[in-house]
């Protein structure tokens, strides 16, 4: 039989809420439960699962109950106790808002998009890429200039049209050339990512819609990707959903690094993903 | 003991009140949910105007119930995070007040609801598919059990609202 790996974050996470959520969890539990901090579980969870995991909590409840009520369930207030819900009002609308009709309404055998549906996620369900062990790198103060927005997690398509709308800008900025970086950060529902490259000084006719973002000098850890770019989601859930919070790190906000290796018409190349080594000392 | 039933008029009253769904017995929700409403009120500042109450908002036995746990208030207040703010409506209730422990209140229970059938009168109550919905329908604890500790000395109000 081979060595089994300990629990991780999100495993604590899955296990506390399966086990808890007719008690109605707070962030703070679930938090207190895996011992992280509230932001820490909250990135992880979000980058190892594709999904927030207050919304994971929800869905989690209110698919127990959707299968209580179309199993003849008789009281719509005890199968809302049992899901956590401490208001008939609340319920309902949670309900509603999910499925689109009412507790009542599954009873009176109204049918629902079972997609909306959520089982619990299993280990294998994680769609994880293997890593290897970050380099360590200090690093200078620097400031970045580039297209920024807010994206789903699990919306990753849009990123690659952020760098399209961003092209038009290189060579514009005075930047450093040769070299481009994806920030990424911010974590809550959605997060923050920012297209853009590294500029000594940042350009007096800064077009509007670009924003700045300065990284201080510190340490990284340094991940190395190597696979195809459509595939960084693995990378990113195995960095913030094993590695960084089963090391005692801190998931704050990192970047990718793009060099002249990396050939975006392919998508190949390798890149490498920078996140500060924040949160050791925490452990 | 129960005393004779009545009925009464009572003004709206503000109140503020932890909600919860439970089942019976309540086992330590009402005396928790109480005490979370006394600790948050005190924090905000605001005291009790009278006894603290149960509103049964909606009974589906032998399942469950929607209570409100709380106190009334001066005035109306904000809701928050925790409390929610509601206004015990003005109207025609019936009373009856129970004197002794409080396992006996089912049976003081069915003693009002028997007296207003008999009366011919009628609850402000509508039937819902969660369960038996109630316009005002309410237990008031004027009775400290922990300065009190004589249990046959513990009143209770049975305080419901009659329909229009």
């Amino acid at each position: 039989m081979g060595a089994k790996q300990p629990m991780s974050v999100i495993d604590k996470a899955i296990w506390f809420i399966e086990g808890n959520f007719n008690r109605s969890p707070s962030l703070d539990d679930i938090a207190r439960a895996t011992g992280v901090s509230r932001f820490s579980l909250s990135r992880s969870f979000s980058w190892g699962t594709g999904m927030p995991v207050m919304a994971y909590l929800r869905a989690r409840r209110l698919t127990e109950a959707w299968k209580a009520l179309r199993d003849g369930a008789p009281s719509i207030l005890a199968v809302a106790l049992e899901a956590g819900y401490s208001s008939h009002e609340g319920f309902t609308r949670a309900f509603r808002d999910h499925f689109g009709i009412t507790p009542d309404e599954v009873r009176s055998g109204c049918g629902i998009d079972e997609r909306l549906l959520t089982e619990p996620i299993k280990m294998e369900d994680w769609n994880m890429a293997d890593l290897e062990e970050p380099r360590r790198e200090t690093r200078d103060a620097f400031t970045l200039v580039g297209l920024g927005g807010r994206f789903e997690m699990g919306g990753g398509n849009a990123i690659p049209a952020l760098w399209q709308r961003f092209q038009p800008y290189e060579g514009t900025l005075g930047e450093v050339p040769g070299y481009w970086y994806g920030v990424c950060g911010d974590w809550r529902e959605d997060f923050f990512y920012m297209a853009g490259v590294e500029v000594k000084r940042i350009p007096a006719d800064l077009p509007p819609e670009l924003t700045t973002y300065r990284f201080p000098a510190q340490e990284y850890l340094v991940f190395r990707h190597e696979a195809h770019l459509s595939e960084l989601n693995r990378t990113f859930a195995a960095i913030f959903g094993r590695y960084i919070p089963d090391h005692g790190y801190e998931p704050v906000d990192c970047f990718e690094f793009y060099d002249e290796g990396f050939d975006p018409q392919t998508g190949l190349g390798g890149i490498e993903i920078w996140v500060p080594a924040k949160g050791k000392h925490q452990r | 003991m129960l005393s004779e039933p009545r009925i009464i008029d009572l003004p709206s009253r503000p109140y503020l009140a932890v909600r919860r769904i439970v089942k019976i017995p309540f086992g330590t929700v009402a005396s928790k949910a109480l005490a979370d409403v006394s600790r948050r009120m005190k924090k905000r500042g605001i005291a009790a105007a009278d006894a603290p109450l149960f509103r049964y908002n909606i009974i589906d036995m032998p399942n469950a119930l929607e209570v409100d746990f709380g106190v009334p208030t001066e005035r109306e207040e904000e809701p928050d995070d925790l409390l929610v703010a509601g206004v015990l409506p003005a109207g025609r209730y019936a009373m009856l007040t129970h004197t002794g422990p409080y396992r006996d209140l089912i049976a003081a229970n069915a003693a009002l609801l028997d007296w207003i059938k008999a009366e011919g009168l009628h609850l402000d109550m509508h039937p819902s598919p969660a369960g038996d919905v109630f316009g005002c329908r309410l237990e008031i604890y004027p009775t400290d059990p922990k300065i009190e500790k004589d249990r046959s000395k513990w009143v209770t109000e049975l305080v419901f609202k009659l329909a229009d």
